[in-house]
């Protein structure tokens, strides 16, 4: 009895959680004026109309497709410059490694909010305001990713890298070749925590571009919703396609993601 | 015989050679190549942190001891000049008050509330669908703020929102949301809430599963049930944890920004609305350095907000040097 | 022939730790070398010195006549093979072996020729295309050598690798390795922790513990001659009986075991030359009696032997040979002969052993008393 109470509270807490999402589908999809309607649409009626209108006759493809650069460009970047950190923190006794490591681990203490004048004073006068870069750039290095990697490659027999050495084969060839192809879990990992913070970038962007052209879906949609709040079924379907790709991600990943956040292995049990 | 003295000579002038190579050398060649090429590898990372993250926390110090505009190069030093501005201008008490309210409100809901999620997720795991449950509490930390955002903009439309919608279900007059100074903030948290109890409701699910079952069942042997066990043979062992989720949600708390930006900045005006009732520190900062382009001024509130964060930092230590039970 | 690798009073300190202490010898060029010593006694550690991949605190390593200390590891030209056999899961076989090589820009060409002629001589043809994990422990052995191999080194490295085999199997990598070692003639540095490998495969032997080296030799001389009572206790199976006894001079000079004088034996003074020597300042020697040395029966009277007495407690039958656990006094006696006739449990037996197979050594230090000497007495064929 016991169960089935614990059972059905899990479920409604659930659909609670999962209801504002459900209904941005079913603004997207609905009649018009479905928003207005008392009491609540709750059924979508998957008219695509307004998705379709949305990608075709409009820039939200254009910012759908920023947002996606942007993402995969700093995944990339993350990954080169983490796996590369974490090699020489785990692997190398270099001097002064031990000071390195708490530089590192101390940029995860600075409030982003406390810095974000002087970073927009620095990308400034960088004359990287309004591009690509001051959106990448700034992102293609943390802390985690350096620490996930570093506590992978520790796991990595020392005789890998010790015949690597008998036979002449350059560390970074090693890293490319060997380390980070055996460290695929850590890639993974990595892939995926840059994809959700990169995906949801908003702040740095707005603060960041004045050109329209760059603008990823988010800021887009904030400027959209300023404008026009009461376009409900263009502001759903724009709504959804940023919300799209990241749900799909998350429901193929989400053990992994929910594993890497917690950080212990509560993601593995059932 | 010759061929073996000769040897023997070369060998020794080798070793001569070698002594002298080795007496500055020694095991400095490795630990000098190994040290380049650590830093090799370290430079990408150490060049992006030290450029966008060290540099301007350092330039931070600068900016707000001088009046300084981006557009001219020239700044001259006006020592706490700045401070007293922003101390003289009641926006500022303003926004620390909402600031504090936000956070002495969220932080303890959140966690409390985070506890009890964990709680009924870990209860009777055997039932299906622990797991789903858990993904779907923690799928809103996921998404993106501005597109959930636009939902409960929605959701909060005092004429036609779910919100109203609800409190009429249980008799409740209906409230203005978004548009009430009084609500404006809460609305906020009720958002903030929903978009990050998962983080720590798995957090909290983590160090859970850290305690033994034998520890839970010798406490229900001996009598211990509810909220009993809770208080006396849980708690204690999640002490650490809760003490991590509660620096973790502070943090996170004071650099909220995004949703207040969008649920407060719709077509009714400016964010922080209205009447600066969800005007945060994070939010100020972002308008009188973006909006009115007193990059001073901001850079000041920044160190402010600096070291009010460095303060629960400190603060929360001490508490927990106190209350948690570290094992 | 010529000297491969040298090494001149070599050192290795790790902060404070002494890991190698003063470490000289000369290895020749196709010689199959075993570095033998309990865990942790440093003979890995030299090996990563050979291989360069740590430098040595002091002293000198030369590898032909050039001094190595700062060179590369790879630019010594070595091959090396690991416990854990060190092959990258993630790459087939082929790619393993060719690693090395497709890392230094060797054409395609000449690297499948490389790997195919080793391949052939390890049988590994039908191996190359699968993945380390498709394979067994004794195919991965072989690829491990294979991929050392591939390089043409000058010298082999070998750590412990075939510590991961089982027994069975372990014997015959034992037997494989050396035929392989008699055909390519590769100078070949084992290091292992296990005497029997050692004692079957190496063409010399360096015992080492505790980061110092105590005796390098052949087999035989490591068997026959150990210079201290480690290397003695160390080698052969069962080990060597090794017994700290008192010596009083009376009328005649007798040692007995320091608990109980009631066990003594009469010293030869024939033999005086290599008793006195080992005495120590408590007038303590030791004595070592390889089990395959001891006899059944003898007599007290008889100087040519010594004669003990023992309480036989345990017994245990190998098929081909009988060990014998004894008490002598309270000292362990260990016996070992090529089937003899059932002995009873709890019984008396009396074992002897002729004075010039008693290795003697000092009594605290434990080092070998004038070898030298002992040899000739062993080529003399006893005392006259």
């Amino acid at each position: 009895m016991a169960k089935y109470l614990i059972y059905s509270i899990r479920a409604l807490v659930a659909i609670g959680f999962i209801a504002p999402v459900y209904w941005v589908l079913v603004l997207a999809t609905g009649y018009h004026g479905a928003a207005y309607s008392l009491p609540p649409v709750w059924i979508p009626l998957w008219h695509w109309g307004p998705l379709m209108y949305v990608i075709t006759h409009t820039h939200w493809l254009r910012y759908l497709l920023n947002t996606v650069f942007i993402t995969a460009a700093t995944i990339f970047l993350v990954i080169i410059t983490s796996a590369l950190a974490g090699y020489a923190l785990a692997e190398i006794p270099f001097m002064g490694n031990s000071m390195i490591f708490y530089l590192i681990l101390g940029v995860m203490m600075l409030p982003q909010q406390a810095l974000i004048v002087p970073q927009y004073v620095t990308i400034y006068h960088l004359h990287m305001l309004n591009s690509y870069t001051a959106l990448i750039l700034p992102f293609a290095a943390n802390t985690s990713g350096i620490f996930l990697f570093r506590q992978f490659f520790k796991k990595l027999p020392s005789s890998y890298r010790d015949i690597a050495r008998v036979e002449g084969v350059r560390t970074l060839t090693y890293i490319r070749r060997v380390a980070l192809p055996l460290a695929r879990p850590a890639v993974a990992t990595v892939t995926l925590l840059t994809f959700i913070a990169s995906w949801n970038q908003f702040q740095w962007p707005l603060i960041m571009l004045t050109n329209q052209k760059l603008q990823p879906i988010e800021l887009a949609l904030s400027h959209y919703l300023q404008t026009y709040e009461s376009n409900w079924r263009v502001l759903g379907s724009a709504a959804l396609l940023a919300l799209l790709p990241i749900i799909i991600m998350f429901i193929f990943t989400q053990r992994y993601i929910i594993q890497a956040v917690a950080g212990g292995d509560s993601g593995a049990k059932e | 015989m010759i061929s073996e003295v000769s040897k023997n000579n070369h060998s020794k002038i080798v070793r001569i050679t070698s002594a002298k190579l080795l007496s500055w050398k020694k095991d400095g060649t490795g630990r000098l190549k190994s040290t380049i090429l650590g830093y090799g590898l370290m430079l990408p990372s150490l060049l992006i942190f030290s450029v966008f993250y060290y540099g301007p926390a350092v330039f931070l110090g600068y900016i707000a001891f001088f009046h300084w505009t981006i557009f001219s190069n020239t700044s001259t030093f006006v020592g706490w000049k700045n401070f007293e501005i922003l101390f003289n201008q009641p926006i500022f008490w303003k926004a620390l008050w909402n600031t504090i309210y936000y956070l002495i409100v969220l932080v303890p809901t959140t966690t409390l509330l985070a506890l009890g999620l964990a709680m009924l997720l870990r209860e009777a795991p055997r039932i299906r669908g622990g797991g789903l449950s858990r993904a779907l509490i923690f799928l809103p930390h996921v998404t993106p703020v501005v597109a959930t955002s636009i939902i409960w903009v929605w959701i909060f439309n005092p004429s036609f929102g779910l919100a109203n919608v609800i409190l009429h279900i249980f008799h409740l007059p209906a409230l203005n949301w978004l548009e009430s100074t009084r609500w404006a903030l809460p609305s906020v948290m009720i958002y903030t809430l929903w978009h990050s109890i998962g983080l720590y409701t798995v957090l909290f699910l983590a160090g859970l599963a850290t305690i033994p079952r034998s520890v839970l069942e010798a406490a229900r042997v001996d009598g211990a049930k509810g909220f009993f066990a809770l208080r006396k043979v849980i708690w204690p062992l999640i002490s650490p944890i809760t003490f991590f989720v509660v620096v973790l949600c502070s943090i996170n708390t004071i650099q909220t920004f995004s949703q207040i930006y969008t649920l407060t900045g719709g077509p009714h005006g400016g964010a922080g609305g209205p009447a600066f009732s969800t005007t945060t520190d994070s939010l100020l900062i972002y308008q009188t350095a973006f909006m009115y382009l007193h990059f001073s001024l901001a850079a000041a509130m920044s160190l402010v907000l600096f070291t009010i964060t460095l303060v629960i930092i400190i603060i929360q230590k001490i508490l927990a040097d106190r209350f948690v039970f570290y094992r | 022939m010529m000297a491969m690798l040298t090494l001149a009073h070599m050192s290795k300190r790790f902060g404070s730790q002494t890991i190698l202490k003063d470490i000289s010898m000369t290895v020749n060029e196709g010689e199959f070398v075993a570095i033998v010593g309990p865990s942790g006694c440093g003979k890995s550690t030299l090996l990563r010195l050979i291989a360069g991949l740590d430098r040595p605190t002091q002293g000198e390593i030369f590898i032909e006549d050039k001094m190595v200390n700062l060179v590369e590891p790879y630019e010594r030209n070595i091959g090396m093979v690991f416990q854990n056999y060190a092959l990258y899961p993630h790459l087939t076989i082929f790619e393993n072996m060719a690693f090395g090589l497709m890392a230094h820009g060797v054409s395609k060409k000449k690297i499948s020729k490389q790997v195919d002629e080793i391949a052939v001589l390890l049988e590994l043809q039908s191996l190359l295309k699968k993945r380390p994990g498709a394979l067994s422990g004794g195919q991965r052995q072989r690829v491990a050598l294979g991929r050392a191999m591939v390089r043409q080194p000058r010298i082999f490295l070998m750590d412990e690798p075939l510590s991961n085999l089982d027994a069975l199997l372990r014997d015959r990598m034992r037997v494989e390795l050396r035929r392989i070692h008699e055909r390519i003639g590769i100078t070949t540095i084992y290091v292992t922790h296990d005497q029997t490998e050692a004692m079957t495969m190496a063409d010399r032997i360096v015992v080492m513990n505790n980061g110092t080296m105590l005796q390098m030799g052949s087999p035989e001389e490591i068997y026959h001659t150990p210079q201290t009572t480690f290397v003695a206790s160390f080698f052969g199976s069962p080990p060597m009986n090794i017994w700290r006894l008192q010596v009083t001079l009376s009328d005649v000079v007798q040692a007995s075991s320091l608990q109980n004088s009631e066990n003594r034996i009469e010293l030869p003074l024939e033999m005086k030359h290599l008793w006195q020597g080992a005495l120590d300042q408590e007038n303590c020697l030791q004595c070592g009696v390889r089990p395959e040395s001891w006899r059944l029966g003898g007599e007290k009277k008889n100087s040519h032997v010594m004669t003990v007495v023992a309480q036989i407690e345990r017994i245990e039958s190998l098929g081909a040979r009988k060990i014998i656990y004894a008490h002598w006094g309270e000292m362990i006696l260990v016996a070992a002969f090529p089937n003899v006739p059932s002995f009873a449990r709890n019984s008396e037996v009396t074992l002897s052993v002729p004075w010039k197979d008693v290795h003697w050594f000092h009594g605290s230090s434990g080092e070998a008393i004038r070898t030298e000497e002992k040899i000739m007495i062993r080529a003399g064929g006893g005392i006259s």
